[in-house]
């Protein structure tokens, strides 16, 4: 068991018995990776941060009956999932979802050449753009796998489904994905 | 290997998750197809472009947020402890507030009237019920049905008082208050009557002596009519029904008309008694309920009553 995994588990025992304060190691812990996930799923930086709370207050309240079976981090993945789902749910229409697109991603380096960083800030809408206009499932299936790197057998494991589902559902969001920015990737090679 | 299998397997091409005999197809299929060899370059391409996305931290102060929350939650009383906590003070409110509900349950329980019934049968605190009835003759010999009469009516306190001394068949009225009911007792005489439910019905149908129309003071007890509805219940129907018929005594004369009238199971008899004095009871059966009329408990009966003018002789009418 690596370094990590006892760690979280610690931190988790030490909760379970009652230290409250033990929860915000695991918080600074998974908070960037659960936030990018939701972050990529809306398209929204406030949306995101709103529903990254409620998943961590979420699995502390829930924290007592976390078993050992499955690492934290798949357990906190299939909790911020099913809230990513349901408040998708609450918007009547995918319209209503590439709305709340942001024109752009928070800019990580300001020195950079501005019109570099301009290409690739509409790069990464016209992507984000995409990916929002993906189906729940396959998106699920494609931020988990593609973006934040986790093996299909796990993605298997956040989603509750077969392996054979998580392939098929990736082949198809990939696959979709790829017609949406062909242009795009026709332009960018052009240039 | 064709282009539509090679292009399914692309995406675990890409990944390197094909088995080598799989892989070795498909490389090959590739070398040599430009048409796939595009569609894997533009796939390749595109799980680049999600992979490389920028990754985004979150709010500075998002840790400090989320356990500001979790510092409210672990404040709040668990469920345990909301409900017992204290205990020397819960446990008595709980346990007194059992009581009381266990209390209302049985007080609901035993005056629900189906439950009652069943109660009451359990503990056999009622007569037994009447036999089922035999087919009953269409017409009543008075006398005859006087004396076999078999269920002991309930009399009015007044009526115990009373010198009925009506026609011939009143005479023997008083005798059998003690056996008061007539041979066409309700499970007796009426046809399906034993057969009814609980809430019995009769029709009767009277015809009315001659002469009855004159107020006979000094023939006491005796009806003078019949009501329509009772609407005072501690009223004996007898008297209702002679306001009813006085009202109405030009009508009474010259034609017909029904009423209903309602009383305790145990009157019955009495009632048939008292109509025998002024009236010939021509015929009696079970009857429908009148509509709109209150349900009666198992105690009481509904009895429609067709009374009939007088034949055109007078006198108490031959049979």
């Amino acid at each position: 068991m690596d370094r990590v995994a006892r760690s979280d588990e610690e931190c988790i025992r030490r909760v379970q018995a009652g230290e409250t304060e033990a929860f915000e190691t695991l918080v600074r812990r998974h908070q960037k990776a659960i936030f990018n996930l939701l972050y990529r799923w809306f398209g929204n930086y406030d949306e995101a941060t709103e529903v990254a709370q409620e998943v961590f207050l979420s699995a502390y309240r829930a924290i007592h009956r976390y078993r050992s079976q499955a690492a934290f981090s798949t357990w906190l993945y299939r909790i911020a999932v099913n809230h990513a789902k349901n408040r998708s749910k609450s918007l009547t229409a995918s319209r209503d979802r590439l709305l709340r697109l942001e024109a752009a991603d928070p800019i990580e380096d300001a020195t950079s050449d501005p019109a570099a960083t301009a290409e690739r800030q509409e790069i990464q809408k016209r992507v984000q753009e995409a990916l929002t206009s993906l189906p729940e499932h396959e998106a699920a299936v494609i931020l988990l796998h593609d973006l934040q790197g986790l093996a299909q057998d796990e993605v298997a494991e956040v989603l509750d489904v077969p392996l054979g589902t998580v392939k098929s559902r990736l082949h198809r969001a990939r696959t979709a994905l790829k017609a949406k920015l062909t242009p795009l990737m026709e332009s960018l090679r052009e240039h | 290997m064709d282009c539509e299998h090679v292009q399914a397997k692309l995406s675990e091409y890409l990944d390197r998750s094909l088995d080598q005999e799989n892989a070795g197809a498909i490389e090959g299929h590739l070398s040599s197809c430009s048409a796939c060899r595009l569609e894997a370059d533009r796939l390749a391409a595109a799980i680049v472009l999600i992979s490389k996305l920028p990754s985004v931290e979150p709010p500075a102060d998002f840790a400090a947020a989320v356990m500001a929350r979790v510092r409210q939650e672990a404040a709040k009383p668990s469920l345990w402890e909301r409900l017992f906590s204290p205990l020397t003070l819960k446990l008595p409110i709980h346990a007194t507030a059992l009581v009381l509900i266990a209390g209302f349950a049985l007080y609901l329980y035993r005056d629900a009237p189906p439950l009652q019934e069943e109660f009451r049968d359990s503990h056999q605190e009622l007569p037994a019920s009447p036999p089922p009835p035999e087919e009953a003759p269409p017409l009543l010999s008075k006398r005859a049905k006087l004396k076999d009469q078999a269920v002991a009516p309930k009399i009015a306190p007044e009526r115990k008082n009373e010198t009925v001394s009506p026609a011939a068949p009143a005479s023997e009225a008083p005798e059998p208050k003690s056996e008061a009911a007539s041979s066409l007792a309700p499970s007796a005489a009426a046809k399906p009557l034993g057969q009814l439910a609980p809430v019995a019905h009769y029709e009767l149908v009277v015809r009315l002596h001659a002469g009855l129309e004159r107020d006979e003071p000094d023939r006491k007890g005796a009806f003078r009519g019949l009501v329509l509805e009772r609407e005072d219940r501690s009223a004996r129907p007898a008297d209702e029904l002679k306001e009813r018929l006085r009202s109405s005594q030009e009508k009474t004369q010259s034609e017909s008309q029904v009423f209903w009238v309602g009383m305790p199971r145990g009157q019955y008899g009495n009632f048939k008694t008292d109509i025998a004095a002024w009236g010939t009871i021509e015929s009696e059966s079970a009857a429908q309920r009148a509509a709109g009329a209150r349900e009666e408990s198992q105690e009481t009966v509904q009895v429609k009553i067709t009374v009939l003018p007088p034949k055109d002789k007078p006198g108490p009418p031959s049979r």
